[in-house]
């Protein structure tokens, strides 16, 4: 009785965690994810809250109507509160940080409407009457001001830079306060005091915060640098010992053959999510940029032409990983005894199936397969009942996927694919400066070169309800949510219907799969088991909400559970991974109405039916 | 039942019929009528006619020899191209392999 409410507050709060995380089309004032979370997460989380109340003070004075109504004593607040997301913005800019460039966007607009706003009062009797007080505020505060001052200097000459930089805008933020009236003349007598201490303080904790960034993200990356050879040592070992008694300890447990398959596969997703934050954390460095020059390193790997030497490790890794894989079931063949191969089969194809159909590379299908059939070779009665059930299903599952990709097909012009529908709703088109260029959009490189809250709202009846073609999608969260491939900056998450009960019958008639007749190919096993899965080729439906992310937060904290965003053997594609600190990357929370099966379509009854 | 020996010669227009049937031997079929899968593509890139989902077709095993078949079937099939479900007869008279 209790526990069924908390659950209920965990998975309610994670939603709303997840929703506060990144732009989108429900909230589109929420800020972009911190890639260093604990180093920029609380700065993002102070500059949302900043932003949403300059928006909420401005829409106020909007809505007044008149300028009298106009209070300027809340714009003054407002124009203190703009130049602290200023700051803010720009210590996040510096670290790499989307949110920072994003608040940047933020503040411009939300400057020009105080701006106007100021315009709009600046002659009536209140603005008038607070410039005077402002005046006298100024005159009186001078003295102290300047002793004020003198301090902020001894403690920069004895390098207490944090707490000089602390002292200086709090002053700094109320004269901007009180000279939001004043002429162009008095504002810079009032500051000139402040410029020499100011540029020296802005300059060394520049410094620092980029040792941070440079320390905290030269560690992540560190910390998810992929041991991909020291997996394949461990494959190999546990194969050594499966050939001398069919079974291999790891990690404490003493696993048979098909359970190590299901084990290092595993182990394969963990090392991808780690190959993915890895090469993030080697991005956002080259992102790490002081003003005035020094970064944290040359331009970022793959971004000369010559290849990421990571990615092109990980194709060369991901060879060997399906030949090490294979390497597990031919240890089994050449020890295992004919009373025991049948089952022994049928286990490797169960450990298989959610694994094959999501490998990158082409060949482990037919690797695997032939592994399979020197297994089956153990037994000739069986070897010859899997040779018959090849010849009767093969060819029933290549006509199913002609006959699925067909139907799909007709569908394409109805369903544009999702990367087109983001770079057609996001392109600029004056007075929107999107994501892409109007002219020559370089794309799939969506940058921002407006505010996050702007690119949401324009694109918000190009977007929502519209049509979109998913690519793969994947089952995730017990089968409730597909996560389709990422690819062209776009991933879907869908909304999974009931499984097609009718459709997966058929499936399993025709491929004689019943409680007590399990497949006997690798291709039909890996058929029933994405079908009950939920996994899909492709899908069709409508935009039910829209999602800006940080391309450097996506990938640097990638969750484990989000290695399919890309197959099994290869990293999510970034074709020029230069200056990505503003690149984003939209997500699509897509309802289906049809969803194509690898070997079977199916339209789906409308919502509420 | 397929129009070609195997998926690499395979020329169009193709067909695949297929039944799951017990019989002790290939002759016994002759003579019965037996429920079935088709699939049918006139052109490579075309619509395909197929029974998945549908109410599948029935194929009657005219004869049966030694190195030749004879069958008809008769059903409706779905169009990819259309979605829709349009009646299918067809004759097919190939070699036993």
């Amino acid at each position: 009785m209790i526990l069924r409410p908390c659950l209920a507050c965990l998975v309610f709060l994670a939603a709303t965690a997840s929703l506060r995380a990144t732009p989108n089309s429900g909230n589109p004032d929420s800020a972009f994810d911190a890639h260093l979370k604990d180093a920029a997460g609380p700065l993002v989380a102070e500059g949302e809250k900043m932003y949403q109340q300059i928006v909420a003070s401005n829409r106020k004075q909007l809505e007044a109507g008149r300028p009298e109504r106009i209070r300027p004593e809340e714009l003054a607040e407002t124009v203190i509160a703009l130049h602290r997301l200023n700051r803010l913005a720009t210590r996040l800019e510096r670290i790499g940080e989307t949110a920072g460039h994003d608040f940047q966007y933020r503040r411009i607009e939300q400057h020009g409407i105080v701006s106007r706003l100021i315009n709009a009062a600046r002659d009536l009797p209140p603005a008038l009457a607070l410039l005077d007080n402002a005046r006298r505020i100024v005159g009186r505060s001078n003295e102290s001001r300047m002793r004020e001052l003198k301090q902020i200097e001894e403690l920069a000459k004895k390098g207490e830079w944090e707490q000089a930089e602390t002292r200086l805008y709090k002053t700094i933020d109320q004269l901007q306060g009180l000279t939001m009236l004043m002429t162009d003349a008095e504002v810079r007598s009032i500051f000139q005091p402040y410029s020499e201490v100011r540029t020296a303080i802005d300059s060394e904790m520049e410094k620092v915060r980029w040792k941070l960034a440079v320390d905290l993200l030269a560690s992540q990356r560190d910390a998810n640098a992929p041991q991909m050879q020291a997996l394949l040592q461990e494959i190999d070992a546990a194969s050594k010992a499966v050939a001398q008694s069919g079974a291999a300890e790891v990690e404490g447990q003493m696993l048979a053959g098909p359970a190590l398959a299901t084990h290092f596969g595993e182990k394969w997703k963990a090392l991808q999510t780690s190959a993915v934050r890895c090469r993030a954390a080697n991005w956002a460095l080259s992102q790490v940029r002081p003003q005035g020059g020094y970064n944290a390193g040359s331009a970022p790997a793959g971004a000369n032409g010559q290849g990421d030497p990571l990615e092109l490790q990980y194709v060369q890794f991901r060879r060997q990983m399906g030949a090490a894989l294979a390497g597990i079931i031919q240890a089994d063949a050449g020890r295992a005894d004919a009373a025991e191969i049948e089952s022994l089969y049928q286990a490797y194809l169960s450990a298989l199936a959610p694994l094959a159909p999501n490998m990158a590379d082409s060949g482990f299908i037919a690797l695997a397969q032939q592994a399979l059939g020197q297994l089956a070779a153990g037994s000739p009665e069986f070897a010859e009942q899997v040779s018959a059930y090849h010849d009767a299903t093969d060819e029933m599952l290549r006509w199913r996927r002609r006959a699925a990709e067909a139907a799909a097909k007709t569908k394409s012009s109805e369903f544009p694919p999702a990367a087109r529908q983001f770079l057609q709703a996001t392109q600029a088109k004056a007075p929107f400066t999107g994501l892409f260029y109007e002219q020559n959009p370089d794309f799939p490189r969506a940058q921002l070169f407006t505010s996050a809250p702007t690119v949401i709202a324009w694109a918000e009846d190009k977007l929502l309800e519209k049509p979109v073609w998913v690519p793969a999608t994947i089952a995730v969260a017990a089968g409730k949510t597909g996560v389709s491939r990422y690819e062209d900056r776009t991933y879907c998450t869908v909304a999974l219907p009931p499984a097609p009960a009718a459709s997966i019958a058929a499936l399993e008639r025709d491929l004689m799969v019943g409680d007590s007749t399990p497949p006997l190919s690798l291709a039909a096993a890996a058929a029933c088991e994405s079908a009950r899965r939920g996994d899909f080729a492709s899908a069709g439906g409508t935009i039910r909400a829209y999602h800006l992310e940080s391309v450097l937060a996506r990938f640097g904290n990638l969750p484990q559970s989000a290695w399919v965003l890309s197959r099994l053997g290869e990293l999510p594609p970034e074709p020029n991974p230069t200056e990505l600190a503003s690149h984003v990357l939209a997500r699509f929370d897509v309802t289906p109405v049809w969803i194509r099966h690898e070997y079977f379509f199916a339209e789906l009854p409308a919502t509420g039916e | 039942l397929r129009s070609y020996l195997s998926a690499d010669q395979e020329s169009f227009p193709a067909a695949l019929v297929q039944a799951q049937v017990e019989a002790a031997s290939v002759n016994e079929l002759a003579g019965k009528t037996v429920p079935a899968q088709s699939f049918v593509q006139a052109e490579e890139s075309g619509p395909v006619w197929h029974t998945v989902g549908g109410e599948g077709v029935q194929l009657t095993i005219t004869s049966i020899t030694d190195k030749q078949v004879v069958a008809e079937l008769t059903g409706a099939a779905i169009n990819t191209a259309t979605g829709q479900t349009a009646p299918i007869t067809g004759k097919f008279e190939g070699r036993l392999q």
